[in-house]
């Protein structure tokens, strides 16, 4: 019994932060239908500016604020600089580009910073909190914490105010918003730096659960992405949820049956459902043409 | 076929410098460059009939080299198969993946598919690593016995490679321009249209990747024998990667492409290493990002590719030479 | 006429809590011109959708000869006989003309992957006798001059009638043709009207969803009206453009558009 609530303990810390990249993902394509697949760098980027701010004596709170602009700002550059500008997209022409924006960065990262790993101190003690027989690092509280809030304000901006209204309009129907003097463009580009905002956040509070590098963004976006797809894409809700699961199933797998397995538990399942179901466990959307 | 002089110009073209080459590049090391060329760019001229072609994205394609080239490394090592036989499995087997992957996704469109392959690479990385008591594991598989084609040089190995680089492209050739490369094409543009032409969508998706998953295999086979030792490294997203972007390069609609594509980020990827040892103190993955920009500044601002580019402006400049002389003619009747 | 080649049977279609169509039944016979009309709105296109295979109807059922088109697959329907044009143009722009037309030879050839990649000598005589017909096709709708340029560059007109090329390659008994002459002008709707009568005299039945009322009343054998989903008349040319619920459904489509 111990043993299942640790790896629960650990499945919804991982699964939180599946569940923040992925509401990342669909924040930009409900907005402008691009699969962003450079999400998971904005999480290497929060983590690595912080630990360098850091390092120049910079306070903590300081650091993580500052860190969060900064990739704020490499998302709404990625926004207005390339994806703008990019001719003809479909999704397969998008997908290549993103692919292409996400090594870049990693590529310029590793130059910036090497390939070593860095540690960043959690928010508070490094003393665990054990209750029930589990034993939780205190920065895993941090996390479910953040990653609850940042939920709960994505909601919230999304469904509860003006602006979320305008993001929504946009995604519904970008003609009719833009006749109602909403730019689609700039929705675009918000929609980009909200997902860079709450990816740098997500990877600043992990960074201390483990070590942080260069490289970490490659599989945190994948998996983010699949539990958007698994959520059924445009569906944040679904997607928290699809990220919750991957991130239990995953810890479950890796604890029962083999640690070294533990990142394929997560595309097994991936597969698996897209057999049952194409559009995902809760997309109700069509996969053809129109809904790509 | 009514292109005919055009393709047998290019072929000819083609053939002599792959048969010359090693006579004037005596070097081993560039005729090791050579044989990984033509290695990749079986396995990219493969990528270019399911992306380019039928224009179904698969962001695992180094899967199935993988797959290839452990099926003949371990069939070859431990049960004593002969390394011909073994590249025959190396063929089928990945074949037989793409098959049971194609049939399980081939509903699937997009970002959806985009998912499923990437997802499938993976998994193939992790099974070949976790699966120790066959594959080695993360150590690898050593003393992989060479195929030996006109003894064991480099010589005898790049005739061998580029021999199955000229099979792929010559047929690869000739589905693009036949009933099988039309129907290809025409999911590719509409699959509405397509169906109601009477082509069977989800088959030929199959067997678009079914074909590119076997030449991926028999790219992995050489590649097994030819290295002599396998690890699971190489076997990942990043050259699956890699791999997209050499199609990109080329331009994803032409098979030429693909093997141009192949040839330059080869080259590029070369001069790196090379450069690398001149300047010091370049301790990150320069090639990621070069490769990173090449994909961020082609999909941008010549997302066609570039043997398609060079093509519409060859023929642009014949139009306007052909509207110019019609123009003198006209000015020359007038006259008279 | 003998015996119905399509026989369409009480069909519905409803989108979401919207019905489209609604018990709507017909026939065509063989070798016949059958033009389905009404206002904007009244169902034609999801109609021609529901016959070629591309809808599914809610309830009813199509029958080809003697098939129940529900249980044929999509890429079945040219083998049985049964080819289409769309509205909004489904054309393979990358394609030369003369390779649209080819594709449309997909069902009633046979070379396969390995034959085509190896050019067998039987796929080399397939393709070499598929680009002769294509030829002939485009011969016969006029834009044979037009074969080696790339589908993407020619204009509006010309695509429908390589649109029409292509479906002929199927060999159909049964045309469906959404919209023809949308965007033609006169003399090329002219030429398209006699085009039909060419194809009808080769045998091929005709399903024509079109507005201009010129072309459908100098072509079709039999007309039916559609009016909010509904089947509302169905005869001759000249008894539906004496029929009163006729002449009201268009009169209120003419007073909706003037508001």
């Amino acid at each position: 019994m111990t043993e299942l609530l640790q790896y629960v303990a650990n499945g919804l810390v991982s699964g939180g932060i599946y569940a923040i990249v992925a509401v990342g993902f669909i924040t930009i394509y409900n907005v402008s239908k691009v699969i962003n697949m450079a999400q998971g760098e904005f999480l290497m980027l929060g983590g690595m500016v912080t630990v360098t701010f850091i390092s120049m004596n910079i306070p903590y709170a300081a650091a993580f604020i500052l860190a969060v602009l900064l990739v704020t700002g490499v998302g709404v550059a990625i926004q207005k600089g390339i994806i703008a500008n990019a001719k003809n997209a479909n999704p397969v022409s998008l997908i290549i580009l993103t692919i292409g924006i996400s090594i870049l960065i990693r590529g310029v990262a590793s130059l910036f910073w090497g390939k070593d790993p860095f540690a960043l101190a959690p928010l508070t003690s490094n003393e665990p909190v054990t209750f029930a027989g589990v034993s939780v690092a205190q920065q895993s509280i941090w996390v479910i914490l953040t990653v609850l809030l940042i939920l709960l304000g994505l909601w919230y901006l999304m469904d509860k105010t003006m602006l979320g209204k305008k993001i929504n309009a946009c995604s519904v129907n970008p003609l009719a918003a833009r006749l109602m003097g909403i730019s689609p463009g700039k929705m675009t580009m918000l929609s980009f730096a909200i997902s860079a905002a709450t990816g740098a956040i997500a990877g600043i509070v992990i960074a201390p659960l483990s070590v942080t590098s260069y490289d970490i963004g490659v599989l945190l976006g994948v998996k983010g992405f699949a539990a958007a797809i698994l959520g059924g894409l445009g569906n944040p809700l679904g997607a928290t949820a699809a990220g919750f699961l991957l991130g239990l199933l995953e810890s479950m797998g890796a604890g029962y049956v083999s640690s070294g397995l533990k990142d394929a538990f997560a595309f097994l399942i991936l597969i698996a459902v897209l057999l049952i179901k194409p559009t995902g466990l809760f997309g109700e959307r069509s996969v053809g043409k129109g809904g790509l | 076929m009514f292109k005919d002089g055009k393709f047998k110009k290019s072929y000819l073209v083609y053939l002599l410098i792959v048969i010359l080459f090693p006579l004037f590049v005596s070097d081993d090391y560039y005729q090791s460059v050579a044989v990984v060329i033509g290695l990749h760019a079986i396995v990219v001229i493969g990528l270019c009939l399911v992306m380019g072609l039928t224009g179904q994205i698969s962001i695992g394609q180094a899967a199935f080299w993988g797959i290839g080239a452990y099926t003949s490394a371990v069939l070859t090592t431990k049960f004593g198969i002969p390394p011909a036989l073994g590249l025959v499995a190396a063929a089928l087997v990945p074949g037989f993946f793409a098959y049971i992957l194609a049939r399980a996704i081939a509903g699937l469109q997009g970002y959806y598919l985009a998912m499923a392959t990437l997802a499938f690479g993976y998994m193939v990385q992790i099974g070949i690593t976790e699966w120790e008591s066959v594959t080695g594991g993360a150590n690898g598989i050593i003393g992989i016995p060479s195929i030996g084609f006109f003894g064991e040089t480099e010589i005898g190995m790049y005739y061998l490679v580029w021999g199955f680089v000229t099979l792929v492209l010559i047929f690869s050739l000739n589905i693009l321009n036949s009933r099988v490369g039309r129907a290809y094409r025409a999911i590719h543009k509409s699959e509405i249209a397509a169906t109601s032409m009477g082509i069977d969508v989800r088959k030929f998706k199959l067997s678009a990747f079914v074909v590119s998953g076997m030449f991926a295999g028999i790219s992995g086979g050489l590649y097994a024998h030819y290295m002599g030792i396998l690890d699971p490294q190489p076997f990942g997203m990043h050259e699956s990667i890699v791999f997209i972007t050499m199609v990109v390069v080329g331009g994803m609609t032409s098979i030429w492409g693909a093997l141009i594509g192949t040839v330059i980020i080869e080259m590029i990827s070369e001069g790196l290493v090379a450069a690398s040892h001149v300047i010091p103190g370049l301790k990150g993955d320069i090639d990621t990002i070069v490769f990173g920009a090449i994909l961020v500044l082609i999909m941008m601002f010549m997302p066609e590719g570039l043997v398609p580019r060079l093509r519409t402006a060859y023929l642009k400049r014949q139009v306007k030479k052909a509207e110019h002389g019609k123009q003198k003619q006209k000015e020359r009747e007038t006259v008279a | 006429m003998t015996q119905t080649l399509l026989h369409v049977q009480g069909i519905t279609m409803d989108f979401g809590g919207v019905r489209a169509v609604n018990d709507v039944s017909f026939d065509v016979s063989p070798g016949e011109i059958v033009a389905l009309i009404g206002p904007n709105g009244a169902g034609k296109s999801t109609v021609l959708n529901m016959v070629s295979g591309v809808l599914t109807p809610t309830q009813g059922e199509i029958f080809f000869e003697s098939h129940r088109l529900s249980r044929v697959k999509g890429y079945e329907y040219p083998t049985l006989g049964i080819a289409r044009t769309f509205q909004n143009l489904q054309t393979f722009d990358d394609m030369t003309v003369l390779e649209n037309v080819m594709v449309g030879f997909h069902s009633n050839t046979k070379s396969g992957l390995l034959a085509c990649g190896l050019k067998l000598g039987f796929s080399r005589r397939e393709e070499q006798d598929m680009y002769d017909r294509a030829y002939q096709l485009l011969e016969m709708v006029g834009i044979a001059t037009l074969g080696h340029l790339q589908a993407g560059s020619l204009s509006y007109g010309k695509l429908r009638l390589m649109e029409i090329a292509r479906a002929l390659a199927t060999k159909p008994k049964l045309l469906l043709l959404d919209e023809p002459a949308a965007g033609l002008n006169h003399s090329e709707t002219a030429d398209m009207t006699n085009m039909f009568r060419e194809i009808r005299k080769q045998g091929t039945a005709i399903l024509l969803v079109e507005h201009d009322m010129d072309m459908v009343m100098n072509v079709a054998d039999r007309i039916v009206v559609l009016d909010q989903g509904q089947k509302i008349a169905q005869g001759l040319p000249e008894e539906i453009q004496a029929n009163p619920k006729v002449i009201a459904a268009y009169l209120g489509e003419e007073e909706e558009g003037g508001v």
